[in-house]
């Protein structure tokens, strides 16, 4: 190929990019290194900021619902990830089996995914009510158990939003399900040649064969979780007593209810370093067991 | 050939005239309510029907809008982004803390002292207070409310009481022969929650004969025995039946045709006079002095000779960088002055903040409203600080602290201090 002919083809590529490249810069990039600079300002959030150094910083580590929250959101992090993955993975091993309406429970599974996050706080919010919802029905028809406040009670109500976030699980169960295909036959044949059981099987050659794919959803899922905002917003604003007062809904309050947009963009840097420092230790740590076809 | 430069030529003569019709016609005014439920939508919307029949000239166009007391964010947004309204309704003892951090335009800039002076004279002395911050003033007070104790007399003609309770020890015995519980830690009834609907903190701590701010000293006052008193007593309640039975009973509770009040899930309550309007249009069989009634707070038997309520309210103010801030000032006047508050006040049953509204007979109305009228000199009213929406939400996390048993109620009040004061403080030293 001809330099100039190189130097066109490069030209042409920008350009189709441009319009992201445009939108990356002005509502992503300069948003972000805004933020930054605002995180060391007091801000209303229209005006002037007014320069006040590693204020906003200190402030924070000595701010009672700063640390509130971010146990709150790891609480809630360190139970919805885990559950999740293993109820995506094993939703995905059923939709996985060779039934003729496998394509209908596949698409029923997904649905609840698709659905608008505000109304799914609201069908929660009536599932999980004390005295009318299904989930105290059926404890009580079922197994004869009183069921608790959930969302009213401060020691369930981290835990309601955990069983809430189940319903999204068909998004990432779909994506599962499209790493257990490429799962080489060949291999399943043969361990089945050599009389491995069930178990063997999964962990031997499943498991390790869809790792990278598992990787890819605990960090998303980490991502997600760190961020529940949304569900808390409609469902309890932050109560009772601050027990869902999550980790961003804190740096919404601050940003637009008591007017500190300087406070709240501390905060959502500390919480871009803590997620950071997380993804970090799991791509280190993945080296170990993610195990990628075609070697390295 | 010929058609397409005849088409573009009419088409031109089209928009040069449009542009002429933009530049000759109305103004609109762009307003954003909150309040989305009944009856007050419709009558905000009826006030602007009767401003713009009488202004030929402007257009006020209502949107309802997401937000709260506390919660402006849209309206934030809008004013960065230089598409703010003309007119926003807003909570009015949050006016200190917008006028500071800019968010309002000072009606002050809008017209001469003469008028600001006029005005200041139609209103409720603690309303223009509220409306006021750092020697202007920055939005009109809309309606006013107060809170009383209303009760359920059918429940408590059954548990033998011929009349409310007026001391809080009165009140007390009240709720414990009034509330039923069935098996399984479950209720049926409960006579009283303190906390519920307009039992706030500021209600109990009022009643109680706190007092939250020191103007003299510019020092919040949230540890005085008084209030901390009034937590320790709400805390009784959440011990007594269990502050995880109570939240699941309440969690039932619905709101208008399902509100606990008329569904009998609760005897008695603390609310506000809009309550009234809601007992109205969901409850009709129901009727003032025969099924419920209200009356003053109880107090401590040393205090219950004086009645106590507290007043909220809304008032209208123009953000920062409205495009139309004259004639948004207009309609401001309209709604907020005797028109637009006695179409408000006479279809809601909200009070007015217009004094010659307060004596005005078609106003007070029935019995039961000119009972809640008569309480407005007994008001009081929130401390109008630049921490306004800040000062709420700790207390109310006080509050919850205290009743879920996860703070003392010195803990907690001094923790509001200690969150609260330094913001205070700061705004103080820019002066």
């Amino acid at each position: 190929m001809k330099a100039s002919t190189a130097r066109k083809n490069t030209t042409k590529g920008l350009l189709f990019a441009l319009p992201w490249i445009i939108g990356f810069l002005a509502f992503t990039a300069y948003p972000i290194v805004a933020s930054l600079y605002y995180s060391f300002t007091e801000y209303v959030g229209i005006g002037t900021p007014k320069w006040i150094g590693s204020e906003n910083y200190s402030a924070l580590f000595n701010d009672e619902l700063f640390w509130t929250s971010l146990y709150n959101t790891l609480y809630y992090t360190c139970l919805a990830v885990p559950i999740g993955f293993v109820i995506a993975l094993g939703l995905a091993l059923l939709l996985n089996l060779e039934l003729k309406e496998i394509g209908f429970y596949r698409t029923l599974i997904y649905i609840p995914y698709v659905l608008p996050a505000v109304a799914v706080s609201f069908i929660w919010l009536w599932m999980l009510n004390p005295y009318f919802g299904l989930v105290n029905l059926v404890l009580d028809r079922v197994f004869g158990i009183q069921g608790p406040g959930w969302f009213s009670d401060p020691r369930w109500s981290k835990f309601s939003f955990v069983m809430l976030a189940q319903w999204g699980a068909g998004g990432s169960a779909i994506i599962f399900l499209s790493a257990l295909k490429d799962v080489p036959r060949e291999l399943i044949e043969s361990a089945e040649i050599d009389g491995a059981g069930w178990w063997a099987k999964f962990r031997n050659i499943t498991l390790p064969m869809i790792s990278p794919v598992i990787l890819y959803h605990l960090i998303t899922a980490l991502f997600g979780a760190f961020q529940i905002f949304t569900t808390a917003y409609i469902a309890t604003n932050g109560g009772p007593a601050n027990s869902t007062l999550f980790y961003v809904l804190y740096l919404y309050r601050n940003a637009f209810q008591y007017g500190k947009m300087g406070y709240a963009s501390a905060m959502a840097w500390i919480l871009f370093i803590i997620v950071l420092i997380a993804t970090v230790i799991i791509f280190r740590t993945s080296a170990r067991w993610v195990f990628y076809r075609g070697g390295e | 050939m010929l058609g397409k430069k005849v088409l573009i030529g009419i088409l031109s003569v089209l928009l040069v005239l449009s542009g002429f019709a933009l530049a000759f016609g109305k103004t609109t005014v762009t307003f954003w309510s909150s309040h989305s439920g009944d009856p007050d939508r419709f009558s905000i919307q009826r006030i602007v029907d009767e401003f713009n029949e009488q202004n030929p000239d402007i257009e006020v166009k209502v949107t309802i809008v997401p937000g709260a007391e506390t919660d402006i964010a849209k309206l934030l947004t809008a004013i960065a982004g230089g598409v703010a309204p003309d007119v926003y309704l807003l909570d009015r003892f949050t006016t200190a803390q917008r006028a500071v951090a800019g968010v309002l335009e000072p009606l002050n800039d809008l017209t001469d002292e003469a008028e600001i002076e006029k005005l200041k004279e139609m209103y409720i002395p603690f309303a223009w207070e509220e409306a006021s911050w750092d020697g202007k003033v920055w939005v009109l007070p809309f309606d006013t409310d107060v809170r009383a104790l209303y009760y359920r007399i059918d429940h408590l003609k059954e548990a033998g009481f011929d009349a409310p309770p007026k001391t809080i020890d009165e009140l007390d015995m009240y709720a414990e022969k009034l509330t039923k519980q069935i098996s399984g830690g479950r209720f049926e009834r409960i006579g009283l929650i303190p906390w519920l609907n307009q039992g706030w903190h500021y209600t109990w701590g009022w009643a109680f004969g706190g007092e939250f701010y020191d103007p003299e000293t510019k020092k919040l006052t949230i540890t005085d025995p008084n209030i901390v008193k009034s937590f320790e007593w709400q805390k009784s309640y959440a011990d007594k039946y269990g502050m995880g039975a109570i939240q699941s009973f309440s969690s039932a509770f619905g709101a208008e045709a399902q509100d606990p009040f008329i569904m009998g899930m609760i005897s008695m309550t603390v609310d506000g006079d809009w309550k009234l309007s809601t007992l109205d249009k969901f409850a009709p069989d129901m009727k003032w002095g025969e099924d419920y009634g209200a009356t003053y707070i109880p107090r401590p038997a040393e205090l219950a000779d004086t009645p106590i309520t507290w007043a909220g309210g809304w008032s209208l103010g123009i953000p920062k960088g409205a495009k139309n801030p004259q004639e948004a000032f207009e309609f401001i006047k309209f709604a907020c002055g005797p028109p637009g508050q006695k179409i408000y006040t006479l279809d809601t049953l909200h009070l007015p903040t217009v004094v010659e509204l307060l004596e005005d007979e078609e106003v007070k109305g029935e019995e039961k409203h000119a009972f809640f009228i008569d309480l407005v000199p007994y008001a009081k009213n929130r401390p109008p600080l630049p921490v306004g929406a800040l000062l709420w939400d700790e207390l109310t996390t006080a509050r919850d602290a205290v009743i879920n048993g996860l703070k003392t109620p010195e803990e907690a009040c001094r923790n509001v201090e200690e969150r609260v004061q330094p913001e205070l403080d700061k705004y103080f030293e820019q002066e």
